[in-house]
């Protein structure tokens, strides 16, 4: 575990891109962005997962002849199958949203929140 | 019989009325009239104390008693109920939802005797609340501003019924069981504090369905709004499961406890009794305040139950085996007279819908027995000898001069002789004086109507002469707990001063009457005048025609009293502010957590998770 | 092969995949599938609890033991918490097919339904955080679908940030979790966690309160749920406020007990809190609105608020004390038939402003005395099933002296008593409009509300029986 915790570029760079996500959340007016905005934290989150699983000097958790035989060492195969996934949701969600968004679209011909905020409460 | 199964029949029986009214109300009315009054001959037949179990529920057994203490409540609870009944087999005819409202009626007749039959805190609070919830919709059948009425009522209600289930369950916590039995067997284990906390609860629920000021906010809507036989069982019993509550914790908690083990030390144990006698004395001079204040007759009546209520409060809080009696007799003395004040005006109602003092006038001719029930309950409400009211507010007063504070005996006082003037009003207003053109044909009430109103009379004349039929229940009551009882016979009262001996109080009263209506028929040679001639001195007054209730007699029938307290603060109005403000404030909230942009959702929650962080971390 | 309670997910998820097949073929015919399948879960779930017993089992896949692999926790109280789900889930199903089925593009919405109802046993079974996971996506994602059923686009976008917010921090906690455990079996998670550095145990719990409280319709991220409710479908409503949301509490329930049982005092009072002023703000802010779906939306935030906190003060001690947990549970219990009868009875009658439901009970009566059964059930008042969930809640509460609790929880009670009461006086005793046109309602509606009442009705007269076949979830022993 200890080893893991030194990589502290992959621990801290997808926080790092998460928290971008959390801005565009914060402070974006359109819709489009928004989706974005989550896609981007899908990816910080993706990219974690990833990171958490990484060995050193490791191959990839493929039980084969000739793994055997030349090492020892596995990157661990649960992160892996789980980042899978994570990103066949997170295309799923980003496909909904997307057309959700042409929806909103059509029904408010605007996608700046305020406004469909506004119609919505007339 | 045991309680347990009157109580089913009373809920089988709610069907079947419901059903037989739905074909034909007036005999679905007479079997709900049948019903109470079998379900009271099975009480009474059955004579001695018993105990039963309902146990459909599993481990949760519902426990109902017929002992010493709820006798008497029980029995009144049921005549009130079958008088009610007899005067809506007529009373009813003009209500919107009739078969709804006789269903309901034996539904409130079921939580009665589940209330006053209770063995255990948890089976009182059941039939507690199912009363809370069926009375929210009788009283939404009412009049007018019904609904907005029922509202605060069902408010009120609520604060009061969880109150009580604190208070309950810290019982059930502190003895291990919540009978009234495992109470009165492990009160002492009770550590000072709790007891405190349990009284304090218990009581304060009692207070708002009591109606104490300033606990009383919902009386007047209430009683004004909803339907006129409905108001006689809210002010009749309803009310006094207030006072029913005080009244267990009063005789299993503090005031037997100590009674039991220190006769002379009567109410020092809990300092809260002073604060509650004062608290009575002010709800006696509010109540009576605002009742002189008030046009519409039942809202008169209402207040002066606000100014009752503090009477039976004041004589539970005094703790002297005198004035305990005295405090329940004037549960059943109020509970009488309301319920004829409230057939009466009922009655008026009935016949020429309005209830505004200024706009009746002179029915005595029309409706003589309505005029008698209202007279004899008026008389009986102001403590005047010889009727009912008077035996209780004699035990009262015996106690307050015995045990002399100046202030309450002011108060009580100053309630007696209020009580004068706003009884008198309505007496004035809708039943002497001139009668408005338009009732000039108003018939007396339909015959059941009468009969309901009749035995209200009767049984007010006949309790004040004959006040031990009452009182001996009571007595024994007070024997079975420990307490030394009152001394009194079938019509002698001993207190420690005096004796009062009603049936020579009636004989004189009687004779005075005699003498005086001989008087008037011989010598008393009445004008007649016109209902307005006394104002306008012959003149023409146009306002006369269009608006004849301004220049009714009865109008500001007490402007000079009423002057003195037109700045008075309402408290009515404060609870109304505050209640503005909430909600508005209810509003903010709305806005800033459910009317936010996506963006300003994200701040929150962001915010809401760095706070929950930054908390822990520093 | 049919004591297997992954059939529960596996079921409705076939069923799922054969709607497109099947459409090919026969518009129409879809129909039949999800109601075939559903009756088939209720049928299994049967089955399970007769087999089961109160202890919990671990129902591995593909033969890998229990910390490896995914697994499904079952037990007879899991069963009566699912079979009521899914019960509501026909209920809303049929109704769907009846009355909603031609609304809009049937296909997708019908597609919507059965993949919700898989995900949602699958939420309330599985024993695997990221699992859990990934059912929460799915309910989700079937959520966002069935939110948009009325042109409901804003709401339901609304709905997918904040749920999407989430459930990618449930996630990352979950992988954090995986990282300094070294596995995502809630049960084993929970023994591997002791030796974690206090702060970083902090971070993650709160990571969890937030990523979970926007299924559980917790204060921060519940901010969707009124508007959701509001513009969705009578289906849709009953689908969120008496499946959805159920399902979701009942697994934010399990990962509390399971993962953080430990005596993590400040994760349950901040939960505790949290949950509180859910209940507060949203008694008050319903007590505001004048149209019922919103009531009932606020309510049930209330409801949820009310049910996580008793949870978590139950949890405060390091062990569960059961008298709390138990009444909690009976109260979600409650509150799945009483929202139901509620939203169903009101989506039947058509109107949901109160000034269109003005005294509609003149005109249909016996909807409306059964609303007011659903009504009279939630506010707790006697003899219905709600007053005895309240009843033990207090009484647990009080024996365990959290008095300040109780007065918040009462407080909040007479608000909504206030409000729920305000909406049937506004339905039975005020004058109907007659430009308003009155729906009719079909016998198997009307078959459908009064098999509800029939359950609250019942759980009021059997509170105890009731009440002890869903007590004990977690506490009844393992095998």
């Amino acid at each position: 575990m200890g080893e893991i915790i030194n990589y502290w570029t992959f621990i801290y760079g997808p926080l790092a891109i998460f928290l971008v996500g959390v801005y565009g959340l914060l402070t974006q007016k359109n819709l489009f962005k928004l989706v974005i905005s989550i896609n981007i934290m899908d990816l910080g989150v993706n990219l974690y997962i990833i990171a958490l699983g990484y060995m050193d000097n490791a191959s990839a958790p493929i039980y084969t002849a000739k793994l055997a035989v030349t090492s020892s060492r596995f990157v661990d195969p649960v992160p892996q199958a789980l980042v899978l996934t994570s990103i066949v949701i997170s295309v799923a969600v980003t496909a909904f949203v997307l057309a959700l968004v042409i929806k909103n679209y059509e029904k408010y011909n605007t996608l700046d929140l305020i406004k469909i905020k506004g119609i919505e409460n007339d | 019989m045991t309680i347990s199964y009157l109580i089913i029949t009373a809920g089988i029986m709610s069907a079947i009325i419901y059903l037989v009214s739905k074909f034909n109300w007036k005999a679905g009315t007479i079997l709900q009239t049948l019903t109470f009054l079998i379900i009271g001959y099975f009480l009474y037949h059955n004579g001695d104390y018993s105990s039963s179990q309902l146990a459909i529920f599993n481990n949760i057994s519902l426990n109902f008693t017929y002992s010493y203490f709820n006798e008497i409540f029980l029995y009144l609870g049921i005549s009130v109920m079958i008088i009610v009944s007899l005067f809506s087999i007529d009373g009813i005819k003009n209500y919107q939802y009739k078969p709804v409202y006789n269903f309901l009626t034996t539904l409130i007749f079921m939580s009665i005797l589940g209330v006053f039959g209770a063995a255990d805190f948890i089976t009182l609070f059941i039939f507690w609340e199912l009363m809370t919830w069926v009375s929210f919709f009788l009283i939404s059948m009412g009049k007018k501003y019904s609904k907005k009425a029922a509202l605060l009522f069902l408010f009120m209600s609520m604060i009061a019924a969880y109150l009580m289930i604190t208070g309950i369950f810290l019982i059930d916590n502190a003895v291990g069981g919540i009978t009234f039995s495992n109470l009165i067997n492990n009160y002492g284990s009770i550590s000072y504090s709790l007891k405190f906390k349990i009284l304090m609860l218990f009581v304060l629920a009692g207070l708002i369905k009591g109606g104490v000021y300033p606990l009383h906010i919902w009386m007047r809507t209430s009683y004004s709004e909803s339907p006129d036989s409905f108001t006689s069982i809210l002010s009749g019993i309803l009310m006094k499961f207030g006072f029913y509550l005080i009244y267990l914790i009063g005789l299993f908690f503090p005031v037997a406890f100590i009674l039991k083990n220190n006769p002379s030390k009567l109410i020092s144990e809990l300092p809260s009794s002073t604060f509650f006698a004062y608290l009575a004395g002010i709800s006696i001079i509010i109540g009576t305040i605002a009742a002189i204040l008030q046009n519409d007759a039942k809202k008169l009546i209402a207040f002066s139950s606000v100014s009752h209520a503090g009477y039976i409060l004041l004589a539970f809080t005094y703790g002297t085996s005198m004035a305990f009696a005295g405090g329940v007799t004037h549960i059943l003395v109020h509970a009488l007279t309301a319920l004829g004040m409230f057939l009466s005006i009922g009655a008026v109602y009935f016949r020429t819908g309005t209830t505004k003092i200024d706009e009746l006038g002179g029915l005595i001719k029309n409706m003589p027995l309505t005029f008698t029930t209202y007279l004899v309950s008026i008389i009986s409400l102001a403590g005047i000898p010889p009727l009912f009211g008077f035996v209780s507010k004699w035990m009262i007063y015996q106690s307050l001069i015995i045990n002399g504070s100046y202030f309450l005996a002011f108060a009580a006082f100053f309630g007696s002789i209020g009580s004068f003037m706003y009884v008198f009003r309505p007496l004035a207003g809708v039943f002497l004086g001139q009668r408005p053109k338009k009732f000039e044909n108003v018939k007396e009430v339909p015959f059941f109507m009468k009969a309901g109103m009749l035995i209200v009379t009767i049984l007010t004349v006949l309790f004040g002469v004959l006040p031990g039929l009452v009182l001996k229940p009571i007595i024994s009551m007070q024997q079975s707990i420990g307490i030394e009882p009152i001394k009194a016979s079938l019509y002698r009262l001993f207190s420690g001063l005096t004796t009062l001996d009603m049936l020579v109080v009636f004989t004189v009263f009687g004779a005075g009457f005699i003498l005086a209506l001989i008087i008037f028929l011989l010598f008393a040679k009445p004008t007649r005048v016109k209902q307005h001639e006394q104002y306008t001195a012959g003149e023409i007054v146009p306002e006369l025609q269009t608006q004849p209730s301004i220049y009714h007699y009865a109008k500001n029938y007490y402007k000079p009293f009423s002057r003195i307290f037109d700045k008075f603060p309402s408290m009515e109005k404060l609870y109304k502010k505050g209640a503005e403000y909430l909600s508005s404030s209810f509003g903010v909230i709305e806005e800033f957590f459910y009317e936010e942009s996506i963006n300003g959702y994200i701040w929150l929650i962001s915010i809401t998770f760095l706070v929950i962080i930054a908390i822990r971390w520093f | 092969m049919i004591n297997e309670p992954v059939l529960l997910i596996v079921i409705p998820l076939f069923a799922g995949f054969l709607i497109p097949i099947i459409y090919l073929i026969s518009k129409k015919a879809i129909k039949y599938i999800p109601i075939i399948a559903v009756f088939y879960n209720l049928f299994v779930l049967i089955r399970l609890i007769q087999i089961n017993s109160t202890s919990l089992s671990y129902f591995t896949t593909g033969g890998y033991k229990v910390p490896f692999g995914i697994n499904l926790i079952f037990n007879s109280q899991i069963g009566i918490i699912l079979f009521a789900i899914n019960l509501l889930a026909l209920i809303a199903l049929i109704f769907f097919l009846k009355k909603e089925f031609h609304l809009v593009n049937s296909f997708a919405y019908t597609l919507g339904f059965i993949i919700a109802i898989s995900a949602v046993n699958g939420m309330v079974l599985t024993g695997d955080l990221f699992n859990l996971f990934v059912f929460m996506e799915l309910a989700a994602i079937a959520g966002y679908i069935i939110a948009t059923h009325k042109r409901g686009y804003y709401p339901s976008f609304l709905y997918v940030i904040i749920s999407t917010f989430g459930s990618l921090l449930f996630l990352l906690g979950t992988i954090t979790i995986y990282n300094v455990s070294g596995t995502l079996n809630m049960a084993s998670v929970s023994e591997n966690l002791v030796d974690v550095s206090p702060h970083f145990i902090v971070v993650l719990s709160v990571m969890f309160i937030v990523a979970l409280s926007s299924e559980s319709e917790l204060l921060p991220l519940n901010a969707w749920v009124p508007k959701v409710y509001e513009k969705t479908s009578i289906t849709g409503s009953i689908f969120f406020g008496s499946v959805l949301s159920t399902a979701a509490l009942f697994a934010v329930i399990k990962v509390l007990v399971l993962v953080f049982k430990g005596g993590y005092e400040y994760l349950f009072n901040s939960l505790t809190i949290i949950g509180l002023a859910t209940l507060l703000i949203g008694e008050f802010v319903a007590f505001k609105q004048r149209n019922v779906r919103k009531i009932v939306a606020y309510s049930s935030i209330a409801q949820a608020g009310l049910i996580i906190s008793a949870v978590s003060v139950s949890l405060k001690n390091g062990t569960i004390t059961d008298s709390i947990f138990n009444a909690a549970m009976f109260q979600l219990l409650n509150n799945i038939f009483a929202k139901g009868l509620i939203l169903l009875g009101v989506g039947l009658l058509g109107y949901y402003s109160f000034e269109k439901l003005k005294g509609i009970a003149g005109k249909k009566k016996f909807a409306s005395i059964l609303i007011t059964i659903g009504v009279l059930s939630i506010i707790g008042m006697p003899p219905f099933a709600g007053f005895w969930s309240k009843f033990f809640l207090i009484k647990s509460l009080i024996a365990n002296k959290m008095i300040i609790f109780v007065a918040i929880f009462l407080a909040s009670a007479i608000f909504e008593v206030y409000y729920y009461l305000r909406f049937i006086q506004n339905m039975y005793y005020e004058e109907f409009d007659s430009k308003i046109k009155i729906n009719q309602i079909s016998a198997v509606s009307y078959f459908l509300m009064i098999s509800l009442s029939f359950m609250i009705i019942y759980i009021g007269f059997n509170p105890s029986s009731v009440m002890k076949t869903i007590s004990d979830i977690f506490t009844g022993g393992i095998i």
